[in-house]
């Protein structure tokens, strides 16, 4: 499974590799300030400019990306020009409407997607916005894949380019299900830029946030933690190393260090960096010979906000919407839609239902094996067993460590029929049970 | 001219007069030096007032009154806590400067300005209104998200000038300051710290456009950490701020890796309420982990903090203990803005010379909240004592009515827990009580009596209890 995955991962790097090199639709601009840009081509752009030392502002469509410039088809002198910028000289960029850029769509949402595919677009889609899903609780049961591809579907309706924001608040859960998350967001990274902002990321949560396209914290965020435990014990190195390279392939994957990704696995390794004090630029190291120390041979790498967005590990701390929207580079905090927290409450409350009942059944299950006639034994404990498949089916992830499978369940139900059958047989022929 | 009959009740009436008098004046003692006292000035700015039993070259045996409570309380003093002693002081010059404040504030006299600063009426609406915000006694119960929700619509309506939080919780015995045992130290386990962060943001970001200053009364335990999610914070000169060790417990296993794991990811957890207030990191570190050495070295008014031994000034190289804080030293080390002994003090440090204080509602919702927790987890404790006699009585003829009430007495005790957070709490911690115990002992109760009724009808009559009430107690 994990090599499939693995496989699955390296296809899309690949793939997202080959994609740009073909000039596919995803462009994303690192500026000098380090801060990110991420759009399409045919996407128009507001760009700021120096040129020969002066700032210029400059509107258009941007139609071709390479590695080290762009170029966009714009209103120049009064006529329709294409004009090349090279990514060094950009001073900042952000997206714009078409009306802006002073040309008029048929689509206003975006020109080259089959009109079919995208939302018809109200005025309110076009404020930029983001899409937000909530991820609490524990990865594998209160936190699945389901949502996370739920919330990349709806944003698809808006067309491509959408800010997608995992509000991230966790202690971590199930390696199997963190494996299936990132598989999700991998996929909806191609279309849309996927954020973390984390309040909470320990372990499997951690994991999640690093491979979105941006990581925002809280300022009382941590994120960290991430070494495999079974029960109470760690999973011996061997048996780990495959989930440290999966880290390491996923930290590298979003442009975090392999350092990082190994410190935050096992305590022994170690993990320090320099940071250019005019650039800004880090630069890690497998050893304790930087200047800042993240992580010695006695600790576990956890962060906190000042020192993940000291190392660059976050782009930045914000405590609420408006604070994240500056960050984003957005004029306000704007959700398109409610979709995400609807989605992530019914499955919350679904678990929190599930957490109450199943115990409860069990326990009357306990209770009526040894109690009552025969015939209300029999009717109560198909009664309970037909409810606790309900749960199988409605929760499988709550339910997959605390019961047995479907099957058995089904079984005992038809040895309890077989056995309400002969007694009502016997009380009918006058015998006895 | 007065008969002599009066002129004997005259004398009588003065005679007892003066008898009820004479107590009144404090100096009706037993011994020699019932008009005098002993007052030990404390290196961490206390004044305490009592008897000196006994010294010796170390320590000394000291006999606290409390004038006001009219407690005492013997404790032993190092010499090195305390700054100088005086002794065989008068009583009443001694007790003046503390009743001096007492009169001023209650008072009917215009105030007088002290060192230019006063509280006027809070009707001056032309003068900067401060919020008073009691966060006293247990994290976790007391001191729940809950109850500040509910005070946020008062502070908006309200609208202060400054929020002022007065934190007093200790988890760590002191007979001096509380009869509190062990079921009232604060509560710290992950869980619990998941509500503190809820508790800070509701401050600290719904209400961040309003100006908020932390006052410490006393802090020992994980509260220590919650004050410093504020970045103004002043103590009163008795104050603590520390005793947050015993949160080990809550990452204490054996495996080195979880070890590890838990412990970092639990230390970030708390040193995310010092980021807030912008307080180093290593601070938490050295105030939890005994293995740290701290030192601290000074750049202008800046302190800067370091894990080893190599600043201006060793803070702690104990490898035993771990680095609490008194008043006077968080001042010294800029950890707190200021110590002030009253809210006039502490308006001052503010800037503001003049204020008022606004009378909100806070003080009231936290005490009927306080007290109606209490009450409710007192009863809870009453009727589950009930329910197990109730349940013991049920047999023969009476079984049906006492199985009845023992359920009622179990239903009594879940509209408690879902009424408070802080019940469940209580009852899971003294009694082991959870509430899906609770509700299955109500569920099998229920059976058992529709079972007996059924029973009953069909002429059968009687017959005995059925088992249930199985699975409480851990």
């Amino acid at each position: 499974m994990k090599n499939l995955i693995r496989n699955a991962l390296v296809c899309t790097i690949v793939g997202c590799i080959a994609a740009a090199a073909l000039g596919g639709e995803a462009v994303q601009i690192r500026l000098n300030d380090g801060s990110r840009w991420r759009g399409e081509i045919s996407d128009y752009v507001e760009l700021k400019i120096l040129q020969q030392g002066i700032e210029v502002v400059f509107q258009g469509r941007m139609v071709a990306a390479a590695a080290y410039h762009v170029t966009i088809e714009g209103d120049i002198a009064g006529e329709t020009r294409r004009k090349t910028v090279f990514k060094n000289d950009i001073l900042s960029i952000r997206t714009i409407q078409a009306q802006e850029a002073g040309v008029v769509e048929s689509d206003p949402a975006r020109p080259n997607r089959p009109a079919g595919a995208v939302k018809k677009a109200t005025p309110d889609d076009r404020t930029p916005g983001v899409f937000v899903l909530p991820l609490k609780g524990q990865v594998g049961t209160e936190i699945r894949y389901n949502e996370i591809e739920m919330i990349g579907e709806e944003a698809d309706k808006y067309g491509t380019g959408q800010i997608i924001i995992l509000l991230i608040d966790t202690n971590g859960g199930l390696v199997l299900e963190e494996e299936l998350i990132i598989e999700a967001i991998v996929d909806i990274k191609k279309r849309h830029r996927v954020v973390a902002w984390i309040q909470k990321a320990i372990s499997a949560g951690c994991a999640t946030a690093m491979v979105c396209d941006e990581i925002y914290m809280m300022t009382e965020g941590t994120a960290g933690s991430v070494t495999t435990i079974r029960g109470l014990q760690h999973v011996p190195e061997e048996e780990a190393q495959e989930g440290i390279d999966f880290l390491v392939e996923v930290a590298k994957m979003a442009g975090h260090s392999e350092h990082v990704a190994r410190c935050m696995k096992l305590k022994k390794f170690l993990c320090s960096y320099d940071k250019d004090p005019q650039t800004g630029e880090v630069t890690f190291y497998g050893d304790l010979s930087g200047e800042f120390i993240l992580s010695d041979e006695e600790h576990n790498l956890t962060f906190n906000s000042s020192e993940a967005l000291h190392c660059g590990f976050s782009d930045g701390t914000a405590d609420t919407g408006e604070d994240l929207a500056k960050l984003l580079d957005l004029p306000r905090w704007h959700e398109k839609s409610d979709y995400g927290r609807k989605i992530a409450d019914r499955w919350y409350r679904t678990v929190e239902r599930a957490n109450d009942e199943i115990p409860r059944l069990m326990a009357r299950m306990d209770y009526w094996k040894t109690s009552g006639s025969a015939q209300e034994r029999i009717g109560a404990l198909i009664s309970i067993y037909q409810d606790l498949i309900k749960w199988i089916d409605r929760a499988p992830n709550v339910t997959r460590f605390r019961l047995p499978e479907k099957e058995y369940f089904q079984r005992q139900i038809a040895e309890l029929r077989k056995q309400l059958a002969d007694l009502k047989k016997a009380q009918r022929g006058g015998g006895r049970y | 001219m007065k008969s002599p009959r009066a002129a004997w009740l005259r004398i009588a009436f003065a005679a007892v007069v003066v008898a009820l008098l004479a107590p009144s004046t404090g100096l009706a003692r037993d011994d020699d030096d019932v008009s005098t006292e002993d007052i030990l000035h404390m290196v961490d700015g206390r004044e305490l007032h009592g008897r000196i039993l006994s010294e010796s070259k170390t320590q000394i045996v000291f006999e606290i009154i409390d004038l006001k409570l009219h407690m005492k309380s013997r404790r032993t003093f190092r010499l090195d806590e305390i700054a100088h002693i005086e002794r065989g002081v008068e009583v009443e010059t001694a007790a003046k400067p503390k009743e001096s404040i007492r009169t001023r504030e209650s008072s009917d006299e215009p105030e007088q300005p002290r060192y230019g600063r006063a509280r006027p009426s809070s009707d001056a609406q032309n003068l900067p209104g401060l919020y008073l915000v009691p966060m006293k006694g247990q994290m976790g119960t007391d001191i729940h998200p809950d109850v500040y929700r509910e005070m946020v619509d008062d502070i908006r309506r309200l609208n202060p000038d400054y929020l002022v939080l007065e934190l007093q919780c200790q988890d760590t015995e002191d007979r001096l300051y509380t009869r509190w045992g062990e079921e009232e130290r604060g509560f710290d386990s992950s869980t619990f710290l998941d509500s503190y962060r809820e508790l800070v943001n509701l401050f600290r970001d719904e209400l961040r456009d309003i100006p908020q200053v932390m006052w410490v009364h006393d802090s020992q335990g994980i509260s220590s950490v919650i004050a410093m999610a504020w970045d103004e914070l002043y103590m009163k000169p008795a104050a603590r701020l520390g005793g947050i060790a015993d949160v080990r417990k809550n990452f204490n296993v054996s495996d080195e890796e979880v070890y590890a794991k838990f412990r970092e990811a639990y230390m970030a957890w708390l040193k995310g309420f010092a980021e807030y207030g912008g307080y180093s990191l290593e601070l938490i570190d050295a105030m939890v982990l005994p293995e740290f050495t701290l030192s601290a070295s000074f750049k202008g008014r800046e302190v800067v903090w370091a894990l080893n031994d190599r600043g201006e000034f060793l803070v702690d190289d104990d490898d035993e203990n771990t680095v609490d804080f008194r008043a006077k030293d968080a001042e010294d080390l800029a950890i707190s803005d200021g110590t002030v002994e009253t809210l006039d003090d502490l308006a001052f440090l503010l800037g503001y010379r003049e204020y008022r204080v606004i009378e909100g509602e806070a003080e009231e919702i936290f005490d009927r909240y306080v007290k109606s927790w209490r009450r409710n987890s007192d009863n809870c404790k009453t009727w589950w004592a009930d329910y197990q006699q109730h349940r013991g009585w049920a047999s023969g003829d009476e079984t049906l009515k006492w199985l009845g009430r023992a359920k009622i007495d179990v239903e009594k005790i879940i509209r408690a827990i879902d009424r408070y957070e802080a019940v469940k709490i209580r009852l899971q911690t003294e009694l082991g009580l959870r509430r899906f115990d609770l509700v299955t002992i109500v569920e099998q109760l229920r059976e058992q009596i529709r079972s007996l009724r059924q029973q009953q009808r069909g002429g059968r009559g009687g017959g005995g209890v059925g088992r249930g009430g199985t699975g409480v107690g851990r």
